[in-house]
């Protein structure tokens, strides 16, 4: 196996499922697993080292029970996405083999703290230039997804991992799919509830790259207030705070919104319009007016009216002072901690959360999503 | 499609080839499996106390019948897509899986028969076409193949890492709905050309007349090309090397060249007007690519009797004895062929399988069916299997000849050809 070989040479003459197996089995002995860094029902995340560099990897073994009926979607997609897309601001897959009794061991870029450590850390401060700078970065890393035709659908600070160098990646590509055509139904049981956009809690079965700039968004409003923005508790409460935060979505600000298969006014005693940068503005005191448009232009409640991922990085906010944070003097944490808080991102099956939702998420969401998620057409 | 992005891709990375590369790869699988297969028959012959000069003559496929095997079973594995009236893209997907699994593995090590419900399924799911295991099975037997689970999952790593972990198949089928979609927006006058080349083409209302007149009332002549394309790429495509030698949108347009060459040639003019010089320049060297798509590759009219234009190479060509439409796949001379390699195959492979080489291989010669004792080293069930298999398969093939069906039994309820949903 030789994902890491970027040339165009033909393979080398080979011997049909023994060279199969060689090749395997060569690309295992490239590593060492050194230690457990996590460990969840769906996957086991090792700390390990490339033999002949020492370079430092991550080593994400999916386990046998998660793999009922062959190699499960999850992984099947992220292997898929992850070999495609090859960019400073993803997560890179170095190697993919099988270890003993068909164990799925995808050997990925070691990455030591993520943005949800940063954001929570509170002896650790940190600026309009640094999150212009992760802003930036997460927005390349989803330009390219978006340019490549995938649909990330699970943008949330945990996912969004950094590297000892201070450069951000796009991780967890568990829930991603390729962009649908037209008239053919998505599932809109993707991205984790606090990060969901209205399209999607309303049921959408078509959507576009836009759920992921609302997700991202929301990153960013976080980014802002150090805690989340619009922390549901159910569905129901998450379509409210949208509503009350950003407004009531309507015919008026959202044509076609009523159509939508789970449409509902989710305050009807409190309907407002739209928030404008009256709104934005007291909101996010730190914030410049340029910073502003470019939130409101990633949160608007239409999708068609979102602003794209390349759009986002043209925005004047980038291009004004104080200039974005050199990655490798942003504000870090790593370390022994950030390497077990990765390890615990990297286990995890793609679209649950940790702490306070994981039972719901277990018990309801998980399953539905699992189940649900495969919905290619039908 | 972007050329940057392309060039990225796994598509582009570790499956295109030119026609050269394509043919040495082919020969170099078929070499080192025989090698292979040669020296254990050899070395199981000396151990069984047989002398190695004595040891009868192994006649292994050639490069050639190994092709000609593989493609006989691409064409079963479109035909079994259709029972499951999959989409087009998963019968792509798993037909692409096919021809690059079977680049650097040889059938004497794996045999297409037993990939072709495995590779359907993990297509389903690389395609993010959820489809129950439990579903799956329950269709595979009505279609005649019995299943199991197991069947379906153990091959699946095999598979995986003969496919080097790429399960991204970029289509030709976007592509020719952006042609489709385009014809018609100029024939309703609603054509915006690309920026910024826009003043060199022509306005919209001339290029509609123009159109129009091409047309000569003849409106569903675009929707007739489409439809011929996309038959085209869903069926005689998809038993081709196009995907090895040419980028998605070079083979839809080909596939529209192919459909209705006045109308593609239309299309062209359009897009790279006279005013345009350079443009021009580009649109010679785009033809030529698309010409050898359409002539070489996806015309009908290509025949085993006609000039190879690539002489010495070993790829998918009619004049190579390869099967690539399906009406062809019914030649009785070819199914005769297909059987007599398979036989081979099988022959070897069990030789292999036996301990002591020479005299297994004596009994199948003599009597074309044996005792079906294992060799006491863990591998009987699978010569039960396989004798069972290899009689039933002979059952089906005397059927087939009699009735100058490949496929033995008719598939229930399968789609004409070209009939997928996209």
């Amino acid at each position: 196996m030789t994902t890491s070989n970027g040339d165009n040479t033909p393979a080398p003459a080979p011997n049909g499922g023994e060279l199969a197996q060689q090749m395997n089995e060569e690309t295992k002995k490239k590593y060492t697993k050194d230690r457990k860094v996590g460990e969840g029902t769906y996957a086991v995340v090792h700390l390990g080292h490339v033999k002949s560099t020492a370079l430092p990897v991550a080593i994400k073994k999916i386990k046998l029970s998660a793999m009922v009926d062959g190699i499960s979607m999850d992984a099947i997609r992220e292997v898929k996405f992850l070999q495609e897309l090859r960019h400073e601001n993803i997560i890179r897959l170095i190697d993919v083999f099988s270890s003993k009794n068909q164990n799925l061991n995808l050997v990925l870029e070691f990455l030591d703290s993520d943005l949800e450590m940063i954001i929570k850390d509170t002896k650790i401060g940190f600026g309009g230039a640094d999150i212009k700078s992760w802003l930036a970065m997460s927005l390349r890393g989803l330009w390219w997804c978006h340019k490549n035709f995938v649909l990330h659908r699970d943008i949330k600070p945990n996912n969004l991992l950094l590297a000892t160098n201070g450069q951000l990646k796009l991780a967890d590509f568990g829930l991603a799919r390729s962009f649908s055509d037209p008239y053919r139904a998505m599932t809109s049981t993707v991205i984790t509830r606090w990060y969901r956009p209205p399209e999607l809690l309303f049921g959408a079965k078509s959507y576009s790259s836009s759920v992921d700039i609302f997700s991202l968004g929301l990153v960013f409003a976080e980014l802002l207030l150090r805690v989340p923005f619009l922390p549901g508790d159910s569905d129901v409460h998450q379509l409210r705070l949208i509503a009350t935060a950003l407004g009531t979505p309507t015919e008026q600000n959202w044509p076609g919104v009523t159509k939508l298969p789970d449409y509902v006014i989710p305050n009807t005693e409190d309907i407002r319009p739209e928030q404008g940068s009256l709104f934005y503005g007291e909101t996010f005191r730190t914030l410049t007016p340029e910073g502003l448009t470019l939130l409101m232009s990633m949160l608007r409640l239409d999708p068609r009216k979102r602003w794209s991922a390349k759009q986002c990085l043209e925005s004047e906010w980038f291009k004004e002072e104080p200039t974005p944070t050199k990655p490798e003097l942003l504000p870090r944490k790593g370390g022994g901690k950030g390497i077990e808080k990765v390890g615990g991102d990297l286990k995890r099956r793609a679209g649950w959360d940790e702490g306070t939702d994981v039972a719901e998420l277990e018990g309801h969401r998980g399953r539905k999503v699992a189940r649900k998620l495969d919905f290619g057409g039908k | 499609m972007d050329d940057t992005i392309y060039s990225t891709s796994t598509q582009h990375r570790l499956f295109t080839f030119t026609p050269k590369q394509l043919s040495d790869l082919r020969y170099a699988t078929n070499k080192a499996a025989i090698e292979k297969i040669t020296e254990s028959i050899k070395r199981r012959a000396v151990a069984a106390g047989i002398v190695e000069s004595e040891i009868e003559e192994i006649d292994c496929p050639t490069a050639e019948e190994e092709l000609k095997l593989v493609a006989y079973y691409c064409v079963k594995c479109m035909q079994l897509s259709d029972h499951f009236q999959f989409p087009s893209n998963v019968k792509a997907t798993a037909l692409t899986f096919l021809h690059r699994l079977y680049l650097t593995t040889s059938t004497l090590t794996l045999h297409p028969k037993k990939l072709l419900l495995p590779i359907l399924y993990l297509a389903t799911k690389t395609e993010n076409h959820y489809t129950p295991i439990k579903n799956f099975i329950a269709t595979a037997a009505t279609a005649g193949p019995k299943v199991t689970k197991e069947d379906l999952l153990d091959p699946e790593f095999t598979i995986a890492m003969g496919l080097r972990w790429a399960f991204q198949v970029w289509h030709p089928f976007r592509g020719l709905e952006g042609i489709f979609l385009e014809l018609n927006a100029i024939a309703s006058g609603r054509y915006q050309p690309p920026k910024p080349k826009e003043h060199l083409v022509l306005p919209a209302t001339e290029a509609k007349v123009a159109l129009l007149e091409l047309l000569a009332g003849d409106t569903d002549r675009i929707g007739r090309a489409h439809g011929e394309a996309r038959r085209l790429l869903t069926t005689t495509a998809l038993l081709t090397d196009v995907y090895f030698l040419y980028t998605p949108p070079q083979i839809s347009f080909g596939a529209f060249l192919e459909a209705d060459r006045e109308l593609a040639t239309f299309y062209l003019d359009i897009k790279f007007p006279e005013t345009d010089v350079p443009g021009r320049k580009t649109k010679m060297k785009l033809l030529d690519v698309l010409d050898e798509i359409a002539k070489n590759h996806l015309s009908a009219g290509l025949s085993e009797d006609l000039k190879n234009p690539y002489q010495g190479l070993l790829l998918q060509l009619p004049q190579n004895g390869i099967t690539t439409s399906l009406s062809m796949s019914v030649d009785p001379t070819l199914v005769k062929e297909v059987t007599r390699i398979d036989k081979k195959l099988y022959r070897v492979t069990k030789r292999d399988q036996d301990s002591a080489g020479k005299k297994k291989a004596e009994e199948w010669n003599g009597s074309g069916s044996q005792s079906g004792t294992g060799s006491g080293n863990g591998i009987g069930r699978y010569d039960e299997d396989e004798e069972r298999r290899a009689k039933k398969r002979r059952l089906e093939r005397e059927k087939a000849e009699r009735e100058g069906d490949v496929f033995g039994a008719r598939l229930p309820d399968v789609k004409t050809a070209g009939a997928g949903s996209f």
